[in-house]
This record gives C-alpha cells, sequence and structure tokens, in this order.
C-alpha cells in the first residue's frame, strides 16, 4: 500500500502531465502511428537542438579553462545555471498550479495534513523540474568525461547532484507564492496568474534567446568563456555562495574521494530538509490559500457598468458582426489563448529586436553584405514573408473550430449560417493578417531601406500568403478539429492543426526563398508568380471550402 | 407544434443507436415532459430536433417546417435551453444575451423590455454587467432561459431546466411555462425530476434506450397500468413509482 503522500504525488502528477501512450491496437492505425512518430522526432529534434547549444557552450567553456587549470568550474557554472533556470521554470509552474486551488479543493475533504497537500504539489513541481536538471547536469558530465576520463562515481554525483539542485529552488518558489496569495487578492485571480505566468515564460524565453543568441555570436572568441567563468565573475560568485551549488563542484571536483561522497550526500540531505521544513512551516497556509483561492464576489451593478449593459442592449448588430465580436472576446479574454495566439505578433517582433541586439555587430555586417541582394527581388520578398509569416502564426484559424468545440450544439441550434459562422473566424485572422503585414512592411522599410513600389509589392504577397495561410488553416481545423479537451490550452497550444500550419508557413517560405535565390528570372515576375499561386489557392478555396464546411459542420458530434 | 417521424440517430463512435426511430407530436398549448433514465436519449432527442445533430434518418417538423429543409426558418421558431450552462465564461451577461439577440435579428428595444422583463423576474437585473464566469450555475441556468426567450420563440425547449434553480426561480420558471400554453405556445422540457414533471405536465412522453415506450397524459399511463397488471389503485400511485415500473417492464421485454 503506497503512503498518503505518494499517492498523491502520483495523481498529481498523472492529473497535470496526462502522460498515456497508445495501446497497440490503436497503434495499428495509420493516423496513430503517424501522429505518435511525428511527436516523437519532435521532441527528440528539440531537446537535440537546446541539447547541442549546451554540448557547444560546455566544450568551448571547457577549453576556455582548461589550459588554466580552472575546467572544473564548469561543474559550478552549469550548477548555477541550471538552479536560476529551475528557479524561474518552477516558480512559473508553481503560480499556475495556483490556478486549479478549485480541484485541489475537494482534497480538503479527504484526510491529509497540510503539509502532506504542500509537499505533494512540490513533488508534481519537482517531478519536471528534476527532468531538465538531469538534462543540464548530463551534457556537463558527458562533456567533461569524454577529455578527463572520471571514474564512475563521477557519472553517479552528477545525478546525484541534478536530482538535488531542483528541491531548493522549488521550496523557495512556494516560501514566495504562498504569502503573497494570502496577502494579496489579484494573486488569487486566475486570470492574472495565467496572464503573469505567461509573461514570465515569454521573459525567460526572451532572455535564453538572447543569452543563447550572444553566447553562439562569440562561441568563436576564448577568452569570452574564460571571463565568463573567471572565479572572481558573477556567475562564480553567486555559485560559490549558493550552498548546493558549491556542494555539486565539490562532488564532481573530488569524485575520486571521501569528500566528494560527503558533498553529495550533505547536497541532498540539504535539499530534503530545507524542503520538509517548507512544508511544514507553510503547509497551513497553503491549505488556506486554496481554500481562499477564487472567491469571486460578484460585481453587482454600479451606474457606469449598468449604463454600458443598457448601451450594449441598444445596440443591434448584424449577426456576422456579432459573431465576430463574440470570437474577439472569446479569444482575447481567455489568457492561454491570448498568450498563445494574438499575441505572437507582438512576441516575433520583441524577439527579432532581441536577436538583432544581441548579435548587433554581426548581423550588421551580415546586412551590409546583404545590401546588394535586396536590389533584387528580395527587396520585396524579404518584408513580404516576415509579414506573412507574422500574419499566419496567431493560430486563429486553424484552432477556430476546436476552441469551439464545447459550444458547437449551442451554436447550432442557432439560426446561424454555416458561411457566417466560419466567415467571423476567417476575418478575426485577417486583422492580424493586416498587423502583420504592417509590422513586415515597417521593418523592411527600417532596416533596408525598401522602396515605395517594393513595399507595395510586398504588403500584397504578404497579405495574399497570410489570407491562404488562414484560409488552409482553418480549412485543417474544419477538417480534423480537436473536439474532445478539459483545458483551452489543448484547444490552442497542443492542438496539431496550429504546429502543421506554423511548420508549413515557415516550410513554404523558406521553400519559396531557395526558389527565388536559386532561380533568376527578371526582379519583379516573382512576384507576379507567387501572387498568382497563393491567388489561385484562395480562388479554389472560396469555391470548395463553404459548401464542405457547411456539410462537415452538420456532421461534427 | 414539434413533430419528429421515424427519427434514428447512432453516434459515430458507438455502435449503439441513441435514439432508434422516435416519432412524437408535441402540439401547442401544452407543457410536455419528456422523461427517462439517464443515457436514455434525451439530450440527443432534444439535439436532433433542434438541428444541433443531424439525424442518420427521419423528419423534423418545426410548426411544419422541415428542419433539414430550411434549418435558419426552422430554428427561428425554437428557443433551446441547454442541460450544460458551463458556456462562454469570458463574456459578460449583457454581451452573451445581445449576441442571440443579434442572431435572431431581434430589434433593440424589443430585446431590451424582453431583457428588462426576464432579468427582473430572475433577479438577474443587476448582474448583467458582471462576466458570466463569476455566476454561480442556478444563474448561468437563469441566463440561459433568458437567451432563450428574447425572440419569444413559438416553441421553448428546455432540457433538465431545473437543475440547480433556487425554488423562487423554479417557481418562476413553471409560471412562464403555464403563460406560454396558455398563450397557445409550446412547451417541452426534459426532467428526472418526478414530481416536477407530476405538477407540471399536460402530456408527456417516456424514452428509454432510445425508443418511446409510453406516450400520453399521466392519467392515461395509470390506466395503462391497470390494464396491463388488473391492478386496483393504480390512479393512487406516483410518477415515479409508474415510471420506474415502466422502465422496468420494457427492459424486461426487449432481454
Amino acid at each position: 500500500m503506497k503512503s498518503r503522500f505518494a499517492s498523491l504525488v502520483i495523481l498529481n502528477i498523472q492529473s497535470a502531465f496526462s502522460l498515456s501512450l497508445p495501446s497497440w491496437q490503436e497503434f495499428k492505425k495509420p493516423k496513430t502511428l503517424l501522429k505518435t512518430i511525428g511527436i516523437g522526432v519532435g521532441a527528440i529534434l528539440l531537446l537535440a537542438d537546446v541539447g547541442m547549444v549546451f554540448v557547444l557552450n560546455s566544450q568551448a567553456m571547457y577549453k576556455a579553462l582548461k589550459p588554466v587549470g580552472l575546467e572544473q568550474m564548469l561543474f559550478l557554472f552549469t550548477a548555477t545555471m541550471a538552479t536560476v533556470f529551475i528557479f524561474v521554470l518552477s516558480f512559473t509552474m508553481a503560480l499556475s498550479l495556483f490556478s486549479s486551488s478549485g480541484i485541489d479543493s475537494g482534497f480538503l475533504v479527504l484526510p491529509f495534513k497540510p503539509h502532506e497537500m504542500l509537499a505533494a504539489k512540490m513533488g508534481l513541481v519537482y517531478f519536471a523540474n528534476a527532468l531538465l536538471g538531469i538534462f543540464l547536469m548530463l551534457i556537463t558530465t558527458i562533456v567533461y568525461g569524454i577529455h578527463e576520463h572520471p571514474p564512475f562515481q563521477f557519472y553517479l554525483y552528477g545525478l546525484l547532484s541534478a536530482l538535488a539542485i531542483p528541491i531548493i529552488p522549488i521550496g523557495i518558489s512556494y516560501l514566495i507564492l504562498i504569502p503573497l496569495m494570502r496577502v494579496s487578492s489579484i494573486f488569487r485571480n486566475k486570470n492574472f496568474i495565467f496572464y503573469l505566468a505567461g509573461f514570465i515564460g515569454v521573459g525567460l524565453a526572451l532572455a535564453f534567446n538572447f543569452y543563447i543568441q550572444s553566447t553562439m555570436s562569440q562561441m568563436q572568441d576564448p577568452g569570452f568563456f574564460a571571463n565568463f567563468s573567471d572565479p572572481e565573475s558573477l556567475i562564480s560568485r553567486i555559485g560559490q555562495a549558493w550552498i548546493p551549488s558549491w556542494l555539486t563542484w565539490k562532488a564532481l571536483s573530488d569524485a575520486d574521494r571521501l569528500w566528494g561522497a560527503l558533498a553529495v550526500l550533505g547536497n541532498l540531505a540539504l535539499g530534503v530538509a530545507v524542503a520538509a521544513l517548507i512544508a511544514l512551516a507553510m503547509g497551513k497556509p497553503y491549505v488556506r490559500c486554496i481554500q481562499i483561492f477564487g472567491e469571486t464576489s460578484l460585481t453587482r451593478a454600479k451606474k457606469g457598468a449598468a449604463r454600458r449593459a443598457e448601451k450594449e442592449s441598444r445596440t443591434a448588430r448584424r449577426p456576422l458582426a456579432s459573431l465576430l465580436l463574440r470570437e474577439l472576446r472569446l479569444m482575447n479574454r481567455e489568457p492561454s489563448y491570448f498568450i498563445n495566439g494574438p499575441f505572437i505578433v507582438v512576441l516575433m517582433p520583441v524577439l527579432l529586436v532581441v536577436i538583432f541586439a544581441a548579435q548587433r555587430s554581426s548581423l550588421e555586417e551580415v546586412m551590409a553584405m546583404l545590401g546588394p541582394l535586396m536590389e533584387g527581388p528580395a527587396g520585396y520578398l524579404v518584408p513580404a514573408a516576415f509579414g506573412a509569416f507574422l500574419g499566419s502564426s496567431t493560430s486563429i484559424a486553424c484552432t477556430a473550430i476546436s476552441r469551439d468545440a464545447k459550444a458547437l450544439p449551442w451554436i447550432r441550434a442557432l439560426p446561424i449560417r454555416p458561411l457566417e459562422y466560419f466567415g467571423a473566424k476567417l476575418l478575426h485572422a485577417e486583422i492580424f493578417t493586416l498587423w502583420g503585414m504592417l509590422i513586415g512592411c515597417g521593418a523592411g522599410w527600417l532596416l533596408f531601406k525598401t522602396s515605395a513600389f517594393d513595399l507595395v509589392l510586398a504588403a500584397i504577397l504578404s497579405l495574399l500568403v497570410s489570407t491562404a495561410f488562414n484560409m488552409g488553416g482553418l480549412w485543417l481545423d474544419t477538417a480534423f478539429p480537436r473536439l474532445k479537451w478539459d483545458n483551452p490550452i489543448a484547444a490552442m497550444k497542443q492542438n496539431l492543426n496550429a504546429v502543421i500550419v506554423i511548420l508549413g508557413v515557415m516550410g513554404i517560405i523558406v521553400a519559396l526563398g531557395a526558389i527565388s535565390f536559386f532561380t533568376s528570372l527578371p526582379r519583379n515576375v516573382y512576384a507576379l508568380v507567387y501572387g498568382a499561386i497563393f491567388f489561385g489557392f484562395i480562388l479554389v478555396w472560396i469555391k470548395v471550402y463553404p459548401p464542405y464546411a457547411q456539410k462537415r459542420l452538420a456532421k461534427m458530434e | 407544434m414539434i413533430e419528429l417521424f421515424n427519427i434514428s440517430k447512432t453516434y459515430a463512435k458507438s455502435d449503439r443507436k441513441a435514439v432508434d426511430s422516435l416519432s412524437l407530436k408535441i402540439p401547442d398549448g401544452k407543457i410536455f415532459g419528456f422523461l427517462g433514465p439517464n443515457g436514455a436519449g434525451k439530450t440527443t432527442t432534444i439535439r436532433v430536433f433542434c438541428g444541433a445533430l443531424e439525424p442518420d434518418s427521419g423528419t423534423v417538423l418545426i410548426d411544419g417546417i422541415p428542419m433539414a429543409e430550411r434549418p435558419l426558418e426552422a430554428k427561428r421558431h425554437l428557443g433551446l435551453v441547454h442541460d450544460n450552462p458551463e458556456l462562454f465564461n469570458r463574456l459578460k451577461a449583457n454581451e452573451y444575451l445581445n449576441f442571440v439577440a443579434d442572431v435572431f435579428g431581434i430589434s433593440a428595444e424589443e430585446r431590451r423590455l424582453r431583457i428588462q422583463e426576464y432579468s427582473g423576474r430572475f433577479g438577474l437585473a443587476d448582474v448583467l454587467s458582471a462576466s458570466i464566469g463569476g455566476f454561480s450555475r442556478g444563474m448561468k441556468q437563469k441566463l440561459g432561459v433568458i437567451a432563450s426567450l428574447i425572440h419569444d420563440p413559438s416553441n421553448w425547449v428546455l432540457d433538465e431546466p431545473m437543475v440547480g434553480l433556487d425554488p423562487q426561480s423554479a417557481f418562476e420558471l413553471k409560471e412562464i411555462m403555464r403563460q406560454r400554453t396558455k398563450a397557445g405556445r409550446c412547451v417541452f422540457f426534459s426532467t428526472h425530476v418526478m414530481e416536477v414533471a407530476e405538477k407540471v405536465c399536460d402530456e408527456l412522453a417516456i424514452i428509454d434506450k432510445g425508443k418511446i415506450i409510453f406516450t400520453g397524459t399521466i392519467d392515461a399511463l395509470r390506466r395503462r397500468r391497470e390494464g396491463v397488471e388488473g391492478r386496483k389503485g393504480a390512479e393512487e400511485e406516483s410518477l415515479e413509482r409508474l415510471f420506474l415500473e415502466l422502465v422496468d417492464s420494457s427492459r424486461g421485454e426487449t432481454t
């Protein structure tokens, strides 16, 4: 029989990650098999991509530190960097988990002690973050191991240290969050949590991107890593002051001595002791947070609000306008939809600014070299590609039906023309097509001083490509909508249609870029040819999609 | 009036008919109750005749308008209260009501008057500018009722409408049902609560395993039990008991 605590941790993990593989019977279906292989390959590529960055990083740092005999500083650096990453991620995850306090409140009637409930939640956060810790430490130990051939215990201590590193950052996350939840009602608001967690995630992604970009640009400079890992550098000083990092450093540096074993055991014991103390001390306040979380006080009408309600009921709109307004409200008021959808159009330009800032000197050289190229068709194709990518990457059209899954019976019982229903979805996506086009052309004008004629060509191409992709995405989601989900994130972020469309846009843009580069047609013929292809698709869509969508909507169950 | 002829429906991921050759006539001027155990096919039937689901076979007529051929026109004659009020938590109550009014093409003045009347009766007048997400289940249910009446439909269909309603609101709902039937409108509602059906319904239909096993008045149901089993005193028996016996005997016949 499992202990209450272990049962709760397992339940938390199962419910948070919904870990399940298709059965053997299901694998026999080509669709399931293909989907599983696709997800597996995607996950491996993603891990390999991120892992490669850290491998290169560790390798360069080792080479920079070895000549001065400080190669073991690599462990201190990795442990500290992993701690910072894990702290930000665990803080965000712990914050997000408070939004499910409604479900957790169900456990309050079961015989759990407060500290068991908190520790079980910390166990869930630990499960996710320990994997990251192991991933980062594994890379460093392997890179170091290839060069130095350390004893077996080195790898064992690396693994145990990786397991110890996340414990205290997770405890600290709860130590900060629980008092915040208790004293501030704004932190007990689900929307606020979603937005804050989303923005922290975006901030982390930007910071990570900046770090990767600036590291990559200076990978060839050995002095850069030497400075970075200098014992007097900030990260080294933080590392030495943070006992778990220091213990990791000592454990791996002295893996063949007793001192190494003591350091790794001490690291684990310290982590468990701190976590246990936090769980014991904060258990009751945590349970109180769950009890009071999401307490909603219904706002009775104030004068202003009542006037607005009155005004709203005095405005009769056409069904299409009303459907579009409903789309906009439902999308932008649901944080998980907004952050993973329309917000992308804001995020992508910011990301590019970050890349530009991080690699400014090398990018300026590249742009100077691009000068002659931009005299050719690239002058309008580059801004058009940027605008088209932005305009089609909001996932609005390709998740349109999936997001409405729960409302479909209600929608279909209303006298709504299917054409207006789908039209409102497409119009919603097209608002961002316009926005993407404006940013794409604006970037072209700012960075490359694109001429007015080229900007017009870029604008038309951008609109045609984005519109075609939005139409294609809507078609895809009409044909294969995700109709069963418990969490809105599943309809948007975890929707395969969104992945297909974003990868499709990227693939087509890269393919057209390659064709344009390796062929030599007259300058403006590319605009004519590409424009005609996408315009042709739009015409086919207008002819074929509406009757198909009407029939498909009626058949959806 | 709602007429169903030989309706059948099997869900794509099921090999069992959810509704099996179902025919039913729901007359105007009467409160028609629709009873059945869980999973009997009540909600599927309602969704089929309201146009939310396409039947595999059969015909649906709403005030004589065929749903399959003229769905928009047929739907304009229907007002539906769904079994699940957990929709559109991100919208405000007045935004939701106005969306429904826009879809039905209701003029600004007409909708204002109806919203005012029904929100007053159900005690929602001062929360119309609030987000639906903050409403209790009962309040969401009442909002769904108001939305279904905003276009003053000739056929009012309610799927489990009493769930979550406080006694005052349940009383108001029954009052509105009676008012509408007095005005010659059709009221159709499904329920599990036998006491409500017994007190409110003029006629009822009982469905089990997708098939109608009884249609008529409660008195006719009592007489039928007397006739079938030769029992005296069936007129004293509650609808609940009659319902249970009927479902049991129907299942006995099929097995």
